[in-house]
This record gives C-alpha cells, structure tokens and sequence, in this order.
C-alpha cells in the first residue's frame, strides 16, 4: 500500500462550514493551509444539511448581543460555557458580515435581511441562506479555495492523529478515491468533524456523522466533556424508509401562525395543551418519548404530525408549505402529499453538544490540536436553541483558524517535526488490518449495525444505570470481538467504501463507550439527558461536566464544575 | 398481495453490467435502492452514501435509463426495469461514483513510501 507524505502549517479535518471558516481565517493569516474533508465540501456532512438558519442579533435597533447570550445560556440548562457563549453571541454579527462578502445570498424583504422568531430566542433573530446549508458551503469553498496557499482534500478520511515533540502534529487519512495513505505533518490542527449521530438508529444527521473528531482527539489524550449531551430534534419522520430522517420542522408545522397541524399519538389523542408558544426541543422531544414510552405511539416508535387537523385549508397549508418549509419539497418530491398528510415522526437524533473540550482560542487540552463547531464542547450546554449550531460554526471555526495559524507560526516549523517512519505504518495499521483475512469476516456495515442497536436499545432517550452498564458491556464485546473479525476486501482500490466503513464502525465503537460512561456518571436529568432512576437536576451540587479521557489505555470519566472550563491546568 | 421487484441493471466502471433484483417498497427511490443493494446484497458497489435530505445537493446524480436524475428523489415503479450508470462518464471513480473536484489537490507529497 502506498502512502504519500504531505507538509502543512495547518490542517484542518472536515468538510463543514466550520471547516470551511477555519480554514479561510488560517489562511488570510498566510499558513499554509491543507482541508481534508471524507467526501465533497456541499455534498456531505452536517452543514449540507441545515436548512440555512442562523441566529445573530443584527437587529440594533430591537435585539442585542447580550440578550442573545442570555437567551443562549437560559437554553443550556446550566451548563453553558459562559465565556463561548458571549463569544458566540458577541462575535456572531460580524461573521454575518463576512458571509456576505463571501457572496452568501440572505433572504430579505425589501432588501432588509429577513429575521425569523425562533423558540427559545427573545426576538427575530435567525436569517435565512437561500438554498439552506449548501447556500452557505459553496460561497465559502470558493472563499478558501481564492486563496492560493490553500489546499482541499475532498474524500479523504482522517483516523489518527500523528504525535510528535509532545504535541499534535497532523494527522494519517485514508483516501478514498484512490485506496492509498495520506500523511500530513501539520504545525497546528483543526478538527471540525461535526456529530456521532451515525451511533442511532434514527438522526436527522448525514452519515458521515461518524464521530470521527471525537475518536480522534480521544485516542491521541484530549479531554471530552458532556458527551452524553445530545440533543434531539423532535419531529423527524420516522417511515416511509427513503425520507427516514428527514426533518419536519415542527416550529413551522405545529404553530399556529404557521400549518397548524397538531402532534397525537397513535390512538389520535393531542399531546400538547398548547401551540402557542410551543416548547423548546428538549421539552418537546421529553413529551414524545414518554408517549412512545407509555405504548401509546405507533408500532414504528413513533407519533403523528396531523395536517389534516390543522384549521387551515389545504390550499393554504401547500401554500405556505412551499413558501416557508425549506425540507418539504423533498418529501414531495418522493410522492409524499405532505399537506394533507397524517406524518410518522419520532425524536432524532440531531445535534452533539458535548464534545472536545476547548477554550476561548478553541484550543484543545493537547498542544498543537484545535477544536471547532459541532465536534467542540460544550459551548451551548444541556440544550441548544435553533440557529445557533450554524452561528458557532462561523464564529468558532474563525477562531480556530485564527489561533491555530498563529501557533503554527509561533512552535516548531512544520518541516522540523520528527515522525518516523516506524510511526506512521503504524498508525496506519487500522486499514492494514481491515483487509487481512479472517477466520469468521464480518461485514463493517453489520457491525455499525450492531452498534446502533446497542446505542437505541441501551443507551437511549430514556436512561439508566442498568440499560448503560449493559451497554458498556455490549460495546466492550463489539471492541474486543467484533471489531476484529471486521473484513473488506483490498481490491477495488478505488472508493471502496466497505474500508471507509471499517474505519468508521472502529470509531464509532470508542465513541459509543464513551457516551454510555459519561452518561452513566451524569446521575441526574438536565436538557437533553433523560435518567429514568434520576428524572431531576441534581441541584445539590453546581451543575458539572463530565469529562472522559485516556489514561494508561483506560478511558476514566470523572466531572468538574461548569465554571472551571477555561482551566486546563497547563 | 405478492410482494413486488424491481429488476435493476448496474453499468460498473469496468463497463461490465451485473444484475440486481430488489423488492419493491412505498415510495422507494433510486437512491434508497442502492441502499438497499448495498446493505443486503452487494458491498462492492460503488455509489455516493450521503444524502441530504432535502433533494439539494446532488451527490447521487445517477444516470437512470439515459437520463440524468438526482437519486434520492427518483422514484421507481414497482415492476420496472432499470439501468443505472454513473452520471458523468469521464469522471467516474468506480461504479456511480464520480470525482466532484474539478482541480487536484494544490499541495503535492514531499515524498512517499511503499508498506
């Protein structure tokens, strides 16, 4: 197997929109900067998804970044990282502006930046991208790609930090367009990975949403807080099998001021006593499970989104449908009347909160690795409100290029690291060993498959410490004897995505451990975590994280409180 | 009711065709029944995994019966036949998957090694 050795200042992993922003910043700052995404920028990943709202207070006249930072941190259910939050809320105006420089068209009326309420956020501050996420993605591809220091990567996968001189210093991928290696010494690197949301059965997510970040920063030493923070969107919809996953923004759909449909179960009772204001999405998602949980939900798991219930008329509903629901058209699209429809949904997985713990300059807790956007935490807390994943993206994606182009210039130059190339074959060793041939081969995708399983069935919306250290054990006997028996064939080189798969089923395997400990130290119910043997906020004790990390090979969890994140103790 | 197929014929990068039969459900979508191909029958296939979703970003152009179409909102009739070929015959990396970069990576490799 062939293996090529790259040299950068920085290297960025993902091919989000925060990515994307890291990887413009570091470069204006004159790094040499490598992107590596595991498929193409606007054609993968979380951000290809969002349907384009972003939340900045870009009204002066009637909003104010301090009341977004309050709005942020009610939402967080006390665990907001305060010094993020007022970074994101302060900040985020000013990345609006360099969107649009980047050429991202905003909807408007009138030529004023149009500004939609969103639950949670006290007034209209969520602008919308004309053509969602991807509306986003491709303007800022561009930007990067305007800079000739900067170097894209488009499929190919990163799975192991490279360490040298006691720090991060790049990272081995798997490329997978042409089957070969790919080395990049890197001065400094950023993950901007997104989610696991791949460890569940139902996510609103992409696939790509794999952990990646997260296994990588954890296998190399970095500390992860609050990984069993993830939040769940409420109203997914659960069948036909070609749109499983797919959003139905129950913001617009159930309010009144919007469709008008109404959320029952399976015996058509109404859940909700309300529609106006409707509740935030950890509430909501709350009330669904425990729907779902009492046998009064579908035989799929799941309740119904009512169109027909709503006291619009149908032409009304189509019409505002096509106007202002940028997901409905697909569903359309795949012969769904979704107007007049009586839709499957359940909860979601959507959005990780938790994750590589950073600071203000988005640096990790190892030398030389940075963090930003989904796969850094945990800068919104026990719940995110609507619109500000897409704000951190921009805001921390920025800095992370910004303090990671400046370490790069500031430590050992790129050239002077010292990786051997004993280490490099063997941290390429996980795609050597997927090809070996084995006694009783097992197919990657069984095993993801396994993992989901375990995930839903264990370590669910509803926890507890029977069902997690059940997990624990499950996802212990996927490591040790699964993982192994994991076989793809070498041949075709090209875009064999069973070795992709490999190389994912590993990851997620790790991240799933951690997620099942972290959620099985955090005895309390906060935001999006749900202890069925612990239904309250702990509030003996100020709200913590949890933090998990590698110690001598063993993955330790322990908490620390909120207020000490800044701290790493270097 | 008997349960309903679809005959599917795969044109892959070696221009060679290998045939597929999978079973019909609601709404399935070329997309989906790729997936479907992949999941139960055939991992060697090459295709785009990703989908956003929402129909927009068009890493599953496929070409179906001659005709280029985004997968993921194709529709397939229970009953049919089809053909399917990468979308963009020059650009193909194996099977259905086409390279999207229209230029190669800038940074070149400052060596490499053989394992």
């Amino acid at each position: 197997m062939r293996l090529n050795i790259y040299e950068t200042d920085v290297l960025v992993i993902g091919g989000g929109l925060a990515a994307a922003r890291a990887a413009i910043e570091a470069a204006s700052e004159g790094a040499k900067v490598a992107v590596v995404a595991k498929a193409p920028i606007g054609k993968s990943g979380a951000s290809t998804m969002a349907g384009g709202g972003l939340a900045a207070a870009i009204d002066i006249e009637r909003d104010s970044p301090a009341v977004h930072y309050e709005d942020t941190v009610a939402a967080g259910r006390g665990l907001t990282d305060l010094e993020l939050a007022k970074i994101l809320a302060h900040e985020v105006p000013a990345r609006v502006k360099d969107l649009i420089d980047y050429g991202v068209q905003l909807e408007r009326e009138a030529g004023k930046i149009s500004l939609r309420p969103t639950p949670g956020h006290s007034n209209p501050r969520q602008i919308h991208s004309i053509g969602g996420g991807v509306g986003y993605l491709l303007p800022l591809r561009r930007k990067a790609l305007s800079y000739p220091n900067v170097s894209l990567h488009e499929d190919v996968m990163a799975f192991k930090l490279l360490e040298a001189d006691n720090r991060v210093a790049g990272a081995i991928c798997y490329d997978i367009k042409t089957g070969e290696l790919d080395a990049f010494k890197a001065g400094a690197t950023i993950l901007a990975t997104g989610g696991y949301q791949e460890l569940y059965p139902l996510s609103s997510a992409s696939v790509d949403m794999t952990g990646d970040g997260y296994a990588l920063a954890f296998e190399a030493g970095a500390e992860l807080v609050d990984m069993e923070m993830l939040l769940y969107y409420p109203t997914a919809l659960l069948s036909p099998p070609s749109v499983r996953g797919a959003l139905l923004l129950y913001e617009f759909a159930l309010h009144e001021r919007g469709l008008g449909a109404r959320l029952v179960n399976a015996r058509g009772e109404d859940l909700l006593e309300t529609y106006n204001p409707l509740p935030v999405r950890d509430v909501l998602s709350r009330r669904i499970f425990q729907e779902i949980r009492e046998g009064k939900g579908t035989a799929n798991g799941g309740v119904y989104i009512d169109m027909c219930l709503s006291p619009r008329s149908p032409d009304d509903r189509a019409r505002l449908l096509l106007k202002r629901d940028p997901f409905s058209s697909f569903l359309t699209s795949v012969g769904l009347d979704v107007a007049n429809s009586k839709l499957e949904i359940a909860p979601a997985a959507h959005t990780v909160l938790g994750g590589v713990r950073i600071d203000a300059h988005c640096r990790t807790t190892l030398p030389g690795l940075f963090a930003a956007g989904e796969v850094a935490g945990n800068v919104h807390g026990a719940n995110r409100l609507g619109g500000n994943a897409l704000s951190e993206t921009q805001v921390f994606g920025q800095r992370a290029g910004l303090f990671a182009a400046r370490y790069a210039r500031e430590s050992t130059g790129r050239a002077e690291l010292r990786i051997s190339d004993e280490q490099i074959e063997d941290a390429a060793q996980p795609v050597l060993v997927a090809t070996r041939p084995k006694a009783a081969p097992l197919r990657p995708a069984e095993v993801k498959q396994h993992i989901r399983q375990t995930m839903f069935e264990c370590a669910g919306p509803a926890k507890d410490e029977k069902g997690l250290l059940e997990g624990i054990r499950r996802m212990g006997e996927i490591i040790d004897s699964e993982l192994p028996r994991v076989h793809v064939d070498a041949s075709p080189a090209e875009f064999n995505y069973a070795l992709q798969e490999a190389l994912e089923a590993r990851t997620m395997a790790y991240v799933a451990q951690v997620v099942c400990q972290a959620a099985l130290v955090r005895r309390e119910s906060r935001g999006h975590h749900y202890r069925i043997d612990y239904p309250r906020p702990d509030d003996s004790q100020p709200p913590y994280r949890t933090r998990a990390k590698l110690q001598d090979r063993n993955l330790v969890v322990d908490t620390f409180s909120v207020s000490q994140n800044g701290e790493f103790g270097r | 009711m008997s349960v309903q197929h679809v005959e599917v014929s795969l044109v892959r990068h070696d221009g060679s065709v290998k045939r597929y039969q999978v079973e019909y459900e609601d709404n399935l979508t070329v997309f989906r029944l790729l997936n479907k191909i992949y999941q139960s029958q055939d991992q060697t296939i090459g295709y785009r995994h990703f989908c956003c979703k929402l129909g927009r970003c068009t890493s599953c152009l496929v070409r179906v019966n001659g005709k280029v179409v985004q997968g993921c909102k194709e529709l397939v009739a229970p009953g049919s036949d089809l053909r399917l070929e990468a979308a963009d015959g020059d650009r193909v990396i194996r099977d259905l998957a086409i390279d999207f970069e229209k230029e190669p990576p800038r940074n070149v490799p400052i060596r490499r090694i053989e394992m």
